[in-house]
């Protein structure tokens, strides 16, 4: 049998997805895993999206605002998804932290789904919010989630990496025996089977219509910038509570794109710091109309 | 150019990779036919040439609160009463070629992007850029899928088609239904 070969796009987790899969396998076979490609996205989106009001992050969200200590019984890809946050939350001492969520509800970013749970005060920046803990109230049990004080939570810095893991996963589980060569691009977070013999092209961020080609170093890499000002593109430092707007980008290679997804919150907030990235065998470079590719 | 801005271009050239390359990101993904076999299977469908009047065009944008770019529709009408729609949706960044199934009853039953494009300010208003683009002959877009095609870096948000599967589904509503 020959190559065949697929290519499809679907709006899910905020931006445009495109799977590519390339396999010895036939059009309905080769069909059926993009179905299963998106499918696992299409899940990570629907439980771990802040915007939805019945997703299983809303769900927690609920308690977690109330900082109930009672644990809450959570699925598979929330405890992959949250157990790497707080690890790298630990690591990076609170520089990565999915519970800066009241400070992109409170800028606009986030909608404000918990009407009235969330009370905006007058804390060091103006506009943090009141009585709020951070990633440090957040514990992970056998048992699921609880909270030692009331927090908000936003993985929208590293579920889109996840939900690309997932797909890749549901494919390898799917395929059977056939050789299969998957490309996977969520707005930016990108995985590629054959990365060794491919090469990439880093948005510049100023110039979105210009990239900087380079090859890739490893199955995953994601990039995070300030790209489009005028839409939602904003990342929170966590320790000032403040909008971040640099005019670089920065880009991780990883082995999972989870991983390399919230890595470059890591990098973005402090490029001068690269420990916990490669701690975790990341490989960081900034970019900039400027200075060109930098490896941090 | 001073010299040494020219020495500093040309050592530049000579590392090879700074200069960075202007593409359009564009992308072919299904044809027409591609897309209608894995929305509506073997049914069969006769496409009806419909033409929105001024009128149509006005009520379809007051009641989904989007502009309706274009009064020809690209419609075929299933055997079960259904529709198969290609249509065109236009953001700020964006174009994008899309393929939509209606039931009999006017509710999307799935959707598939055809061509992506993203467009940046000059390609917009350039009309030779555009003219490339018009009509919808996928085969002819075929040929863009030699842009690179690993991109990192953009977060393009997908609203742009939240509102042209409402524009349409005011279409069904105010025409396709009555068909």
């Amino acid at each position: 049998m020959t190559t065949n070969r697929i290519n499809r796009c679907k709006p899910l987790l905020g931006t445009y997805v495109d799977v590519s899969i390339e396999a010895d396998l036939d059009d309905e076979e080769i069909l059926d895993l993009s179905i299963d490609a998106f499918s696992a996205i299409a899940e990570v989106h629907e439980g771990l999206g802040f915007h939805n009001p019945d997703s299983e992050l809303s769900e927690i969200n609920r308690w977690a605002l109330l900082g109930i200590e009672d644990p809450i019984a959570i699925s598979e890809d929330m405890r992959r998804v949250m157990g790497l946050a707080l690890s790298l939350s630990e690591a990076s001492d609170g520089l990565f932290d999915v519970t800066i969520a009241p400070q992109l509800v409170d800028q606009g970013s986030l909608p404000n789904i918990h009407h009235g749970a969330i009370i905006v005060g007058s804390g060091a920046s103006g506009s943090a919010v009141a009585g709020s803990g951070n990633w440090e109230n957040v514990h992970l049990s056998d048992e699921g989630l609880s909270f030692s004080a009331p927090v908000l939570i936003d993985l929208g810095g590293i579920a889109k990496g996840y939900a690309v893991d997932k797909a890749i996963e549901r494919i390898g589980a799917g395929k059977m025996d056939a050789d299969v060569k998957l490309n996977i691009n969520a707005g930016g977070d990108l995985y590629l089977s054959h990365w060794e013999e491919e090469t990439v092209g880093v948005r510049y961020p100023d110039e979105p219509n210009k990239n900087h080609k380079m090859p890739m170093l490893a199955p995953a890499l994601a990039t995070s910038a300030c790209y489009f000002t005028e839409q939602d593109s904003v990342m929170i430092h966590p320790k000032s509570g403040e909008a971040t707007v640099r005019g670089y980008s920065v880009s991780v290679f990883a082995e999972q794109c989870m991983l390399a997804d919230a890595l470059t919150k890591l990098a973005f907030l402090n490029p001068r710091d690269t420990r916990v990235i490669r701690q975790y065998k990341g490989r960081a470079f900034m970019l900039d109309s400027h200075n060109g590719l930098l490896e941090l | 150019m001073d010299r040494r801005s020219f020495t500093k271009m040309v050592s530049l050239l000579a590392v090879g990779t700074y200069l960075p390359a202007i593409e359009v990101h564009a992308k072919t993904y299904l044809t027409i036919d591609q897309a209608r076999k894995l929305l509506w299977g073997d049914e069969a469908m006769e496409q009806i040439p419909v033409t929105l009047s001024g009128e149509q065009v006005k009520s379809i944008k007051k009641a989904s609160k989007v502009r309706v770019r274009n009064d020809k529709l690209q419609v075929w009408k299933t055997e079960s009463g259904g529709w198969f729609i290609v249509d065109q949706v236009i953001g700020k960044h964006e174009n994008i070629d899309l393929a939509f199934a209606y039931d009999h009853e006017g509710k999307v039953m799935g959707f598939e992007i055809l061509t992506y494009r993203e467009t940046y300010g000059y390609e917009v208003a350039n009309p030779k850029w555009k003219a490339q683009f018009n009509g919808l002959d996928y085969k002819e877009h075929l040929k863009l899928d030699k842009q690179i095609k690993n991109i990192s870096g953009a977060t393009l948000s997908c609203r742009h088609i939240t509102d042209g599967i409402n524009r349409l589904s005011h279409t069904w509503e105010q025409v396709l239904r009555h068909l």
